[in-house]
């Protein structure tokens, strides 16, 4: 058997070999029907159940089950709010004011929380789509109040907020509220953690501390807010690169080792202790498949500057030398 | 005694039912469905997509699906034709063409018919006995006891290595590993 396919099988082909394997199998009729078996006798034994199959079906599970009830819920508030509708309807006349304190007390709001390595979608029923990063968890209310769309982050999340100019809408977290009319923009904002940022892709954005509204930070396009040691920063963005999360690649451009760490930690939901704090000092830059996990990520940065770890399962906890 | 465990494995999936067991049928099978998936479909991603697309339907439609196959059967045939939709819809970039024209040409050819596990070893072994002796090898030990292909061809120690005792090792171990599971899945999704 052509060495090409065996190693094409055991997953350690160059890309230039692959290449080269591709167009020999255009024209060799022989050796493509030798590929075409090997393949399939890899997929067959692809089928066989093996070591990690649990765990990882476990977990998959859990974000399956959390989603799909997530749904129901929707749903079965849709169901609720259509025979609200009707009552109301009927109603609205002669109980004008019954009608107003019914509709207060019957807010009731959705949940989605996302897990380690993973993201999430979700349309409000306003329009606005709103991305969420692994480890990252959104409050909103089934039905919006008719002043103000209200928000709740913990997290990471890509707003793209329908336009509504008599209805404000407000994206709340830990550290700051974040009011727009209409606009496209980011914000990192885990709670407990102290980095935050938001960064404005359209429109304009007011940032502000619920308590002080007055004291407002107002954003143009292209600009990033940073909160560092308890003091606003703002800068121009350099590179869009950073949303590549929305579609599952994590995007580091000249980034210091140690904030590559931090964002890994959240992302992965696991504890990295950097032991050796030269490495601090270096920066990368590189785009990694979020699917592909923490570990992937942490071999390939060692190819530019070596460094060695461990993980430890038990205590969800990598330790890097 | 290789008898006695094929008849434990078929046992445990006769018993398992979509309505009763949905929970315990995803963490069975999702990731062998996402690996088979896998071989073909180059965008791991999109991958998990077409296996989490499944589990959605079966989901959907847990009352109402009746399976009157095996199990086993039930969701390899229901991968197969799912990756085979996706293989025919789908466009790849320029320099995939030629490997995902290739893998649907592949998984178009896989015709074997699959009612169990026990089906899907012998296919293996069957396959392994066509190949010539070397590649026997190092498949056996790239795939089954994870080696790289580098250190099998370093070792060049291949004359212990039969088929027999190989895939005998390897398959033995899967059994036993998914027959103490079981127990462990009870315990965890409670039921």
């Amino acid at each position: 058997m052509n060495e090409l396919i065996v190693k094409y099988i055991a997953g350690e082909i160059s890309e230039k070999e692959r290449l080269q394997l591709f167009s020999l199998l255009e024209s060799d009729e022989d050796m493509r029907k030798e590929f075409l078996s090997a393949v399939n006798l890899r997929a067959y034994s692809s089928w066989l159940p093996a070591d990690d199959d649990l765990s990882e079906g476990i977990g998959k599970l859990m974000a399956f089950k959390k989603h799909h009830s997530n749904k129901h819920r929707v749903m079965r508030f849709m169901r609720y709010a259509a025979v609200a509708c009707v009552a109301i309807f009927c109603s609205v006349v002669i109980f004008h004011k019954f009608y107003v304190a019914t509709e207060d007390s019957t807010i009731s709001y959705e949940e989605l929380y996302v897990p380690s390595g993973q993201r999430a979608q979700v349309k409000l029923h306003d329009g606005t789509v709103i991305w969420l990063n692994a480890s990252s968890h959104l409050r909103y209310p089934s039905r919006f109040a008719k002043s103000e769309r209200k928000v709740e982050l913990d997290g990471e999340a890509f707003f793209d907020v329908v336009k509504n100019k008599e209805c404000p809408f407000v994206v709340s977290t830990d550290k700051a509220d974040i009011k727009v009319l209409g606009t496209k923009f980011n914000v990192f904002a885990y709670k407990g953690r102290q980095e935050f940022s938001t960064s404005l892709l359209e429109g304009s954005v007011k940032l502000y501390n619920p308590s002080d509204e007055a004291h407002s930070i107002y954003m143009k396009p292209n600009e990033e807010v940073e909160l560092h040691e308890g003091r606003w920063i703002k800068h121009s963005l350099s590179s869009p690169d950073f949303l590549l999360w929305k579609d599952g690649l994590y995007s580091f451009d000249d980034m210091p080792f140690g904030e590559i760490i931090k964002k890994l930690e959240i992302y992965y939901d696991i504890k990295i202790m950097v032991k050796n704090p030269r490495l601090n000092v270096y920066k990368f830059s590189g785009k990694f498949r979020q699917i592909d996990g923490v570990e992937s990520i942490l071999r390939i940065m060692q190819k530019v500057h070596p460094f060695a770890y461990s993980k430890d399962d038990k205590l969800n906890r990598i330790m890097i030398e | 005694m290789l008898m006695e465990e094929h008849k434990e494995t078929r046992t445990v999936e006769a018993e398992l039912d979509l309505f009763r067991d949905f929970d315990r049928i995803y963490v069975l099978y999702f990731s062998r469905m996402r690996r088979f998936a896998e071989e073909y479909i180059l965008s791991r991603e999109d991958a998990e997509n077409v296996v989490q697309d499944i589990f959605t339907m079966l989901w959907e439609h847990r009352t109402s699906i009746i399976i009157r196959s095996s199990l086993t059967a039930y969701l390899f045939n229901l991968t197969k034709n799912r990756c085979l939709d996706y293989l025919r819809h789908q466009s790849v970039a320029e320099n995939y063409k030629k490997e995902q024209v290739l893998k649907l040409s592949a998984l178009e050819q896989l015709n074997e018919v699959v009612n169990s596990d026990s089906d899907v070893e012998r296919i293996i072994r069957e396959a392994i006995q066509r190949l010539p002796e070397k590649c026997r090898v190092i498949f056996i030990k790239n795939r089954f006891h994870g080696k790289k292909y580098r250190e099998i061809a370093a070792e060049l120690d291949l004359s212990e290595s039969t088929v027999e005792t190989q895939m005998g090792i390897a398959l033995k171990r899967l059994r036993e590993d998914l027959k103490d599971c079981l127990p462990l899945l009870v315990f965890l999704l409670g039921c």
